[in-house]
């Protein structure tokens, strides 16, 4: 049984490759652009369901539904619980459709699907996976979640097979190979199904990895087409005529990767594509963020790195690259660039403009034209970031402060850099309401000390070559809703992306590593790592409602509706980054060796187990603000 | 009826790897792996509080004393593989051995472990593991990795196998005095000092 398994997973790597020669060779595959999820466009408008990660293909996280709503949040309770099996970091969020619900774990990548009327499990899938993967994932096993499209439930598994399995049965409709555990490759994120294709990525930037965004058919999970991060044009799928460099909205020209890396170093460039995706569907093209290039240490990689640390959009029928932009060339800190591109629509200086933006690991907000990425805004959403000043506007490129820089340091400790590798925020999704027009963003407030050292690539091991102590960052805070006593790590706040204002900031003790939801009651939900959900007012942060879900909140918060009541569910499970960085405390550096802050450990706090918590209000609570809303609306 | 298949396959497939490893260690002539899943996950952070880092800390090694010892990396005088050298605020001063363990650690081990070695979520504390652990034993699951599989919680835990990572495998001894010193309460969490004449 195993065998044939092996057999099987053999012969898809086999048609993969096949395929992948196919497109080097220049043949064009006939695209078939279907009307297959032309339905996903349209599912996506009925607020009842909660079918992609991002709630929508505009990653707004953001909720039409008012039921709950900023007079009655104070009265949510939990409704019911799950409890997943699973101990280790829990990311992601719950899908739902119609009467059923769709959750993953963490490795070994269970998925269930749960009857919402009787919180019965319809059925379940669990992927027999290797355990030598689980070391050769840098933090934690976590998974980001599931995707649906075409009657299809798609799981991206750690060791980086994407499954398809049969919406109503969890069938096994088929299985791809992506990568190879035994290089370093290995997958967390959540795929993204856009028409007649899935779309995923893969992970390995601390192992040397060189990153790829890869779109399979839905049908049969065959290849369609795979983009690296780093190395020639055509591997890219970038056209040195076409393809716009967002800053001198200009083509990018001939090998503009290679040109920017030392001799062969683009093969081991990182540039992984772990983070979240989105889509616009009128324009037809898809963001996404590359990761850190290669080894940690600066100095071993000279040159910008192109393109490691950079926003891409493409064509998800090609993927052939419109536009790029990289935010931090020559990265010497690890800030990642993968996290979500949030699209709206906003006004800016009096004009209506399709925006992106995105809360980078550096510390700065991008507010960025989708159509051709020109770069509009460009802010610290943190007010403690001090490894560069500002984005010089015209360059692209963030002016630097020689005091934080790790570059030509090999051995020396470079101490006090805000923030630390952990970014100003990581992958936790943030949220925007349209209604305010504001967006909701958790963020980590830690900095850190860096020391690069020297090392050597071997396939599959880890490529880190820096040695890093993180602690919290400076009291300072812009706007604070409430007094916080204490070193601090973490802060959520509403943040203004067509000015780069700060609205508001509600101090938290750790990180906060939750997605957050915004909704249409004017609720902005979100979790922190003591395991707290809190419910706040989109537009004064004020806190409406609290609970402690039994572990640490590392998972989205998602919103649903069933039987005529909103629902809210969120899973807990510590673990993840946050659970390296903060299971053991941080040293604050001021207090001297050995002794840590005023502020306890985590584990004061939570303990691990993955348990899906899902809140609603009282029945008579419920259809006295549907009652109300619906006088309103007359 | 196949889950049942996958699962014998899997415990069969740790006890093979475990009793491979009891094999290496055995020549060592220590105890072999007691399961021990206090600090694993179950329970993460255990009792490496830092408060009892800081009151162990007083009991640093006196590195005045000159040492002799003819070992590759120079201990202190009660055949400790370290030397560490605290004032009373904390600040310590370690020997090269010490300060080449806390980076290549730092390097190689901290991803999971995290920076003090007092483990994460998924990997355990080294300050607890190492309690009671030989030198043999230890150099052995470096080497070889370690796959554990939770009958409890039906989890695996693995440290895979460094043996054929030069950088971590041409230093053994220092990562060895590093954890040993953080093990012992020797060296409190925190970025050591160098000390002047690497004693």
């Amino acid at each position: 049984m195993k065998s044939i398994q092996a057999k099987g997973a053999l012969r898809l790597a086999t048609a993969a490759v096949a395929v992948s020669t196919l497109m080097a060779s220049g043949i064009v595959l006939a695209q078939d652009s279907s009307a297959k999820s032309s339905d996903l466009v349209e599912m996506q408008k009925d607020p009842g369901n909660w079918i992609m990660w991002g709630g929508q293909y505009n990653g707004q996280r953001y909720s039409e539904l008012d039921q709950i709503n900023t007079e009655n949040a104070g009265q949510l309770s939990p409704a019911w619980t799950f409890s997943t099996g699973v101990l280790r970091g829990h990311e992601g969020g719950p899908l739902v459709l119609g009467d059923t619900m769709y959750i993953s774990t963490p490795f070994p990548n269970k998925v269930f699907a749960i009857d919402l009327e009787s919180h019965a499990i319809k059925w379940k899938y669990e992927p027999t996976q290797n355990p030598q993967v689980i070391p050769v994932m840098c933090c934690d096993t976590v998974n980001r979640g599931l995707a649906y499209g075409d009657g299809k439930i798609f799981l991206q598994q750690a060791d980086t097979t994407l499954v398809a399995l049969d919406q109503k049965t969890g069938k096994v409709a088929w299985k791809s190979v992506n990568g190879d555990p035994s290089k370093g490759q290995t997958a967390t994120n959540a795929p993204l199904v856009i028409k007649d294709k899935v779309i995923t990525g893969i992970s390995g930037g601390e192992f040397g990895v060189r990153g790829y965004l890869t779109a399979y058919n839905i049908d049969d999970g065959k290849m369609a087409w795979r983009a690296y991060s780093t190395g020639p044009d055509d591997t890219m799928l970038i056209d040195p005529e076409k393809t716009i460099d967002a800053v001198t909205q200009k083509p990018v020209g001939k090998d503009s990767s290679l040109k920017s890396w030392e001799g062969d170093q683009w093969k081991i460039g990182g540039g992984t594509t772990w983070g979240w995706f989105t889509y616009d569907p009128e324009l037809d093209l898809l963001y996404y963020g590359t990761g850190n290039p290669g080894t940690w240490n600066p100095t071993q990689r000279p040159g910008d790195n192109k393109y490691s640390m950079t926003i891409f959009a493409r064509n998800p029928d090609t993927g052939e690259a419109k536009w790029l932009y990289q935010m931090t060339p020559h990265d010497e800190w690890d800030y990642d660039g993968v996290n979500e591109k949030i699209l709206v629509d906003q006004e800016i200086d009096g004009k209506e403009r399709k925006l992106v933006v995105h809360f980078d690991r550096n510390g700065f907000a991008y507010t960025q034209d989708r159509t051709n990425g020109e770069l509009l805004v460009a802010e610290k959403y943190d007010p403690s970031v001090n490894w560069a000043t500002k984005i010089d506007m015209k360059t692209g490129r963030p002016q630097m402060v020689s005091e934080y820089s790790t570059e030509g340091k090999v051995d020396q400790n470079v101490t006090d850099i805000c923030p630390a590798a952990l970014g100003s925020k990581d992958q936790q999704p943030a949220s925007y309401s349209p209604k305010t027009g504001l967006f909701y963003v958790p963020t980590n407030h830690v900095c850190m000390d860096y020391e690069p050292t020297k090392v050597d690539y071997t396939a599959g091991q880890p490529y880190v070559g820096a040695t890093l102590a993180m602690y919290p960052g400076p009291d300072e805070i812009t706007n604070p809703v409430k007094k916080f006593e204490g070193k601090r790590m973490g802060t959520f706040i509403a943040y203004d992306a067509t000015t780069g204002e700060i609205k508001w900031s509600i101090p938290e003790r750790f990180s906060v590593w939750s997605g957050a939801l915004a909704t249409a009651g004017d609720v902005v939900f979100y979790g922190t790592l003591e395991g707290y959900l809190k419910a706040v007012d989109s537009k004064t942060g004020e806190e409406l409602y609290s609970f402690k879900t039994p572990s640490g909140i590392i998972g989205n918060v998602n919103t649903w509706k069933y039987n005529g009541k909103q629902y809210v569910g969120v899973l807990s499970g510590i673990g993840g980054w946050a659970g390296i960085g903060m299971a053991a405390g941080l040293t604050d550096p001021n207090a001297g060796l050995g002794a840590v802050g005023g502020y306890k450990d985590l584990k004061n706090y939570t303990q691990l187990g993955g348990v899906l918590t899902v809140f609603t209000l009282p029945d008579s609570v419920a259809q006295k603000a549907d009652a109300s809303s619906k006088v309103a609306s007359k | 009826m196949t889950r049942t298949r996958q699962t014998i396959t899997a415990v069969l497939f740790a006890v093979a790897t475990a009793s491979l490893a009891g094999a290496a260690f055995a020549a060592d002539g220590d105890e072999p792996i007691v399961n021990d899943y206090s600090s694993m996950g179950a329970e993460y952070g255990s009792s490496d509080s830092d408060k009892a880092d800081e009151s162990k800390a007083s009991v640093s090694n006196d590195s005045s004393a000159s040492s002799s010892t003819s070992a590759a990396v120079e201990g202190d005088d009660e055949g400790n593989p370290y030397k560490v050298d605290c004032d009373g605020e904390g600040s310590c001063k370690v020997s090269e051995a010490v300060m080449i363990g806390y980076e290549k650690f730092g390097n190689h081990c901290a991803q999971c472990h995290a920076q003090n070695a007092e483990g994460s979520t998924f990997a355990p504390s080294l300050v607890q593991r190492l309690k009671g652990m030989g030198q043999g034993r230890f150099t052995a699951a470096v080497a070889g990795g370690v796959t554990r599989l939770d009958s409890t919680t039906g989890q695996y835990s693995v440290m895979p196998a460094w043996s054929e990572n030069e950088d971590v495998m041409s230093h053994m001894q220092q990562l060895w005095a590093f954890l040993k010193a953080r093990s012992d309460g020797a060296l409190p969490a925190g970025r050591p000092q160098r000390m002047d004449n690497n004693g």
